[in-house]
C-alpha cells in the first residue's frame, strides 16, 4: 500500500511539473511554469519598452528607479508600466501622477521638475557599443509637485 | 525503490526549510510592498486565482503564519501540522508576490521541494516529534521523496531547455540569440533605473563566447536527467548547474537563490553530513566532543 501511496504521489508531482510542457509560450504560472524566460526567438536585440523618464533641470534625464514605481523589483516595475500604457493616456497619466507624487515627497531624484512616461524602441547592442538610444514617444508628462498636464 | 537513512530525507526537510525561513525574513518587506499596490495591477495566478485576496492585513498575517509555520516545517514540530500547512503558506504567498503582473521564477523549486516534504516520512529524524525515539532504520519511505525531488530539480531544467529550443529554434544555440537576451535585459535595467552587470556590457562584442555559452546551457538544462544516474554525475551536474547561475549572476545580476545556496541540489547526495557537520562544529562550540549517534559510531571506530 505505502509502495503504491509512493508510485502515485510520484507520478501525479512529475506530471504536474512537466504538465506546463503543453503551454503556449504566453502562459505561465507558479510553482508549475514553463520557465519562457530567455526562451524567446529573438533576432535583435531591439527593446521595446515602458519606462519613466525624470527630467531635471538643463533637462537632465534620468530614469525612474524601481522603488518609486511599484517596489524595488526591476521586473515588476516593467509589469507596472505595462499595465499603464495597456490604459492609454489615462492609464500612463495616472502612473505618471503616482511617480511624481513620490518624488514630490522625497523618495527619490530630487530635483526633478517633471516626469516622463515614455515608449521606447531601442537597439540594446548599440546603446552599449555607441551610447545611442533609438527613438521614444511621450506617452504622458506631469510636473512634479504641480498639476497634471 | 531505493533505500535511504530517515536522516538523509530529514536533512533535506531541515535544508529546506531553513532557506525557506532566511528567504521569507529577507523577502518580507518586498512581498509586503504588495499591499501597497493598486488593484488594478492584479493578475492572480495559480492558488492565488482561486483564493482571491484577502485584506491588505490578511496578507501580513498570513506572511506571518507562513514563518511559524516553516519554522515547525524546519524544526519537525508536529510535523502532520506544520509540514502541510507550512508548505501551502509557502505556496500562497510566493505565488501572491508573483501574481502582480510579473511572475519571478526563482523560487518555484523551493515551493515544489516544500509541498513534497510536507506529506512524506521527512520528520523521522532531525526532528522534535522524533526526538525521544530511535531513529528508523534505512527505509524505501525516505528513498522515494529524495527520488522524487531530484527528478522534479531536473525536470525544472529540461523544461527550461526545451523551451529554449521550442520558442528559440536550434539558432539559440548559436549564441546570438543569447547575446542579444543578455544586452536587451541589460539595457532594460538601464532604462527602468535599476543596475545591469558591467561584465555584460564589456563582453557583449564576444560572440564566440556566446556560442560557447549558449551551447553549455543547452547541454546543462537538456542533460540534467543524467544527474538522476549516479551520485558522480550528479556531482558534475550540480557544479555545472552552480556555475550556469553564477554565469547569469555576473552577466544579468539576476539572483537564482535556491540552487546557489546549494539547497536545490541537497536530494542528489547525502544531505545528512551537511546536518552532521553542524552538529559537530556545535558540540566543539559547547565545549564538549562528537555529538549524537555519530559519537558512539565515531569512539566504536
Amino acid at each position: 500500500m505505502e509502495r503504491g501511496l509512493a508510485y502515485l504521489v510520484s507520478a501525479a508531482v512529475l506530471a504536474a511539473v512537466l504538465y506546463p510542457l503543453s503551454w503556449p509560450r504566453q502562459r505561465d504560472s507558479f510553482p508549475l511554469s514553463n520557465y519562457p524566460m530567455f526562451a524567446r526567438g529573438r533576432r535583435s536585440a531591439a527593446l521595446t519598452l515602458i519606462y519613466g523618464v525624470a527630467v531635471g533641470p538643463g533637462d537632465e534625464r534620468r530614469f525612474v528607479p524601481p522603488k518609486l514605481v511599484g517596489n524595488r523589483e526591476v521586473l515588476q516595475a516593467r509589469a507596472v508600466f505595462d499595465r499603464a500604457a495597456r490604459g492609454g493616456r489615462r492609464g500612463a497619466l495616472e502612473l505618471c501622477r503616482a511617480i511624481a507624487a513620490r518624488v514630490a515627497a522625497g523618495d527619490g531624484l530630487a530635483g526633478a521638475h517633471h516626469i516622463q512616461i515614455v515608449r521606447g524602441r531601442h537597439d540594446a547592442i548599440a546603446y552599449f557599443d555607441r551610447g545611442a538610444l533609438g527613438r521614444e514617444k511621450v506617452l504622458a508628462r506631469c510636473p512634479v509637485g504641480g498639476g497634471a498636464r | 525503490m531505493p533505500e535511504a537513512p530517515a536522516r538523509r530525507l530529514a536533512a533535506v526537510r531541515v535544508l529546506v526549510g531553513a532557506f525557506a525561513l532566511v528567504y521569507l525574513a529577507l523577502r518580507a518587506l518586498h512581498i509586503a510592498s504588495y499591499t501597497g499596490f493598486p488593484e488594478a495591477q492584479l493578475a492572480p495566478i495559480g492558488v492565488v486565482s482561486v483564493t482571491g485576496l484577502p485584506p491588505d492585513a490578511g496578507v501580513i498575517a498570513l506572511l506571518a503564519l507562513t514563518w511559524l509555520a516553516m519554522l515547525g516545517f524546519t524544526l519537525g514540530w508536529r510535523f502532520r501540522i506544520t509540514g502541510p500547512v507550512g508548505a501551502l503558506l509557502l505556496l500562497w504567498t510566493l505565488t501572491y508576490s508573483s501574481s502582480w503582473g510579473q511572475i519571478f521564477h526563482t523560487e518555484n523549486a523551493l515551493v515544489l521541494y516544500a509541498l513534497v516534504l510536507a506529506v512524506t516520512r521527512s520528520a523521522d529524524a532531525y526532528s522534535l516529534d522524533a526526538r525521544h525515539r530511535d531513529e528508523p532504520a534505512p527505509h524505501a519511505r525516505y528513498g522515494w521523496p529524495l527520488r522524487l525531488l531530484a527528478a522534479v530539480l531536473v525536470a525544472t531544467y529540461v523544461i527550461a531547455g526545451i523551451a529554449k529550443l521550442r520558442w528559440g529554434g536550434s539558432a539559440w544555440a548559436g549564441g546570438d540569440v543569447l547575446r542579444d537576451t543578455i544586452a536587451a535585459d541589460a539595457l532594460r535595467k538601464v532604462l527602468l533605473g535599476s543596475s545591469h552587470s558591467p561584465l555584460s556590457e564589456l563582453l557583449l562584442g564576444q560572440t564566440w563566447l556566446f556560442r560557447g555559452l549558449a551551447v553549455l546551457t543547452l547541454v546543462v538544462e537538456l542533460g540534467a536527467p543524467l544527474a538522476l544516474l549516479h551520485r558522480r554525475i550528479a556531482a558534475v551536474w550540480a557544479l555545472a548547474v552552480f556555475g550556469f547561475h553564477l554565469g547569469v549572476l555576473a552577466l544579468m545580476a539576476i539572483l537564482f537563490p535556491f540552487p546557489l545556496s546549494g539547497v536545490a541540489f541537497a536530494p542528489l547526495f547525502r544531505a545528512e553530513r551537511v546536518i552532521e557537520w553542524f552538529r559537530r562544529r556545535w558540540a566543539r562550540m559547547r565545549g564538549g566532543g562528537a555529538a549524537g549517534p555519530d559519537a558512539s559510531r565515531a569512539k566504536a571506530s
